[in-house]
């Protein structure tokens, strides 16, 4: 601590101690608290009368399967039109069509893609925010020809309605910091699409928390269960958050997916069964605030009985590898190709890790 | 431990350290509503795990970690909104010794300190207020203890030059 540091301690604990003093009273804390966990437990309390309200309540498929494995209560959450699945980002979800694709390319729409890619015109798209080709293409949007409906999340934008040739608009709302912008010629679709723009939660994000303490710095574990095998896991919520001391605006829950049958066995498998170990890591490739990398997966294996978090982090120059509270295991080529499927795919890899795809 | 032990035992833990809690998340917060509800929902979120993060060593540390992330997401959402700092021109030349002056010393480090970056500002109030060592502070941050170091020596620097500049306008013609 130098001079200077020193000669400003002294007014900054008083002014501190001072304010002190105007902080919240205590007393009534402790039974506000138990109250609010008691509404938690009532809530899940519910869960076997909901399973039967479930069957006639329309729901997008995953709130449906999740709150019938979680014992969550499906009769508070919103309804989509039939055939409808929530996307979530950063605390917030909005309903699209379940036929809409994943990856906008944005302006950079007129960039060559890798054979096989794209090569037709989807009824719409979901984007995320991510890193596009620096190219210049002659207007912002598609001709009419290749036009896709979008349907974008950021973190930053100008909300208002802007109109562009033959009646396609893209409109801007923000909810929570969050910025959603749908581009379509389609009135209708468009007031239905974003009418549904809500705060998000566990249940619409497909079992994924807005929330984590996984997000909040490296050292966190989950809660260490009985061993599970990849054949009694009947469902995977992969939930991708940014670290959020890396990437800080809001919520840190970038994706949620929902997986079952086969391709939750498949995740099972590629989890349960790495190596244990840990790594690949490169420690000396990153600066020491980085070396966690800025995002990680959680995966919420579930069986009959009872579920097990794992984390899976693969973008730091450290700690790479997964953990499910009682061993952590190395990332491996089936694992990270498992985990490829969007809206929850890895945003970033470190080299040592994305060689295991090759 | 069955629910009912872990409510009472989280009960007993908020009596005795509940008003430090809440002295924390205020002085992080400047804000008594955001404080209460930064406390609340730590301990809330912290209910389901109260057993392990008991065993871990340091509750305290836990739901410190817990206020400060929570604060700092919030606090970066809402920063075009936020306008903490008062005019503070002036003091940074008075006598600390006059308690008037003092005071006012200690009312303008206390506006400048809420404009300062979450993390910086919790780092000033582990160090400052709570007492707490580099290594404490980062263990209940989740940095490094050069980061801390980094941290505070930062914020300090900042409230320095902003007193400083403070003083320089006064007395410019």
């Amino acid at each position: 601590m130098t001079d200077h540091d020193e000669r400003i301690a002294e007014p900054l604990t008083g002014a501190l101690r001072r304010h002190a003093g105007e902080a919240p009273a205590a007393e009534g804390l402790a039974e506000r608290v138990l109250a609010r966990t008691s509404i938690r437990r009532t809530r899940r309390g519910f869960a076997a009368v909901a399973a039967v309200v479930l069957a006639v309540v329309v729901l997008s498929l995953g709130a449906v399967l999740l709150a019938q494995d979680r014992g969550g209560d499906p009769v508070s959450e919103p309804v989509l039109p039939q055939g409808w699945r929530w996307e979530s980002y950063r605390g917030v979800a909005v309903g699209v069509p379940s036929t809409w694709g994943y990856g906008v390319p944005g302006p950079a729409w007129c960039a060559a893609l890798p054979d096989g890619e794209r090569n037709t015109t989807r009824p719409g798209a979901v984007g995320r925010p991510a890193a596009v080709p620096a190219v210049g293409c002659p207007s912002e949007y598609p001709p009419l020809a290749e036009r896709e409906q979008w349907l974008t999340f950021a973190d930053s934008g100008d909300v208002g309605i802007r109109e562009f040739d033959r009646g396609w608009v893209e409109e801007t709302r923000e909810l929570d910091g969050v910025f959603v912008t749908l581009f379509s010629a389609d009135v209708d679709l468009r007031s239905t699409v974003l009418g549904t723009l809500r705060p998000g939660n566990e249940e619409i994000a497909l079992g994924c928390g807005p929330m984590h303490p996984a997000a909040e710095g490296r050292t966190y574990r989950p809660e260490a269960g009985a061993p599970l095998a990849p054949e009694d896991v009947r469902s995977v919520s992969v939930c991708r958050y940014a670290r959020s001391d890396a990437v800080p605006d809001g919520p840190p829950l970038l994706a949620a997916r929902f997986a079952s049958g086969d391709e939750a066995l498949r995740l099972a498998s590629a989890v349960l069964t790495a190596p244990e170990g840990a790594g690949p890591d490169d420690p000396a490739n990153c600066a020491p605030e980085y070396d966690y990398g800025p995002e990680l997966i959680l995966l919420h294996l579930r069986a009959e009985d009872r579920s097990q978090e794992v984390v899976v982090r693969y973008a730091g120059c450290e700690g790479n590898g997964t953990d499910d509270g009682t061993i952590r295991r190395a990332l491996t080529g089936d694992l990270m190709r498992a985990l490829e499927p969007p809206p929850t795919n890895p945003g970033q890899l470190q080299v040592v890790v994305a060689q295991l795809l090759r | 431990m069955d629910g009912h032990g872990t409510a009472a035992d989280l009960e007993a833990w908020i009596d005795v350290h509940g008003g430090a809690l809440l002295r924390f998340a205020y002085l992080l917060t400047a804000d008594r509503d955001r404080a209460a509800d930064a406390v609340q929902d730590a301990l809330v979120a912290a209910y389901p795990r109260w057993e392990r993060i008991v065993a871990a060593g340091d509750p305290g540390a836990y739901l410190r970690r817990s206020v400060v992330n929570a604060h700092t997401s919030r606090w970066r959402r809402s920063l075009r909104r936020e306008q903490p700092v008062a005019d503070v021109a002036g003091l940074a030349g008075r006598h600390v010794d006059d308690p008037a002056d003092r005071i006012a010393t200690e009312d303008a480090l206390w506006l400048l300190c809420r404009a300062l970056p979450g993390r910086q500002r919790a780092a000033v109030v582990l160090r400052y207020y709570e007492g707490r060592s580099d290594p404490e502070i980062a263990a209940t941050l989740d940095y490094s203890v050069s980061t801390v170091r980094s941290q505070i020596h930062r914020a300090l620097a900042t409230l320095r030059t902003r007193l400083a500049d403070d003083e320089e306008e006064v007395s410019s013609p």
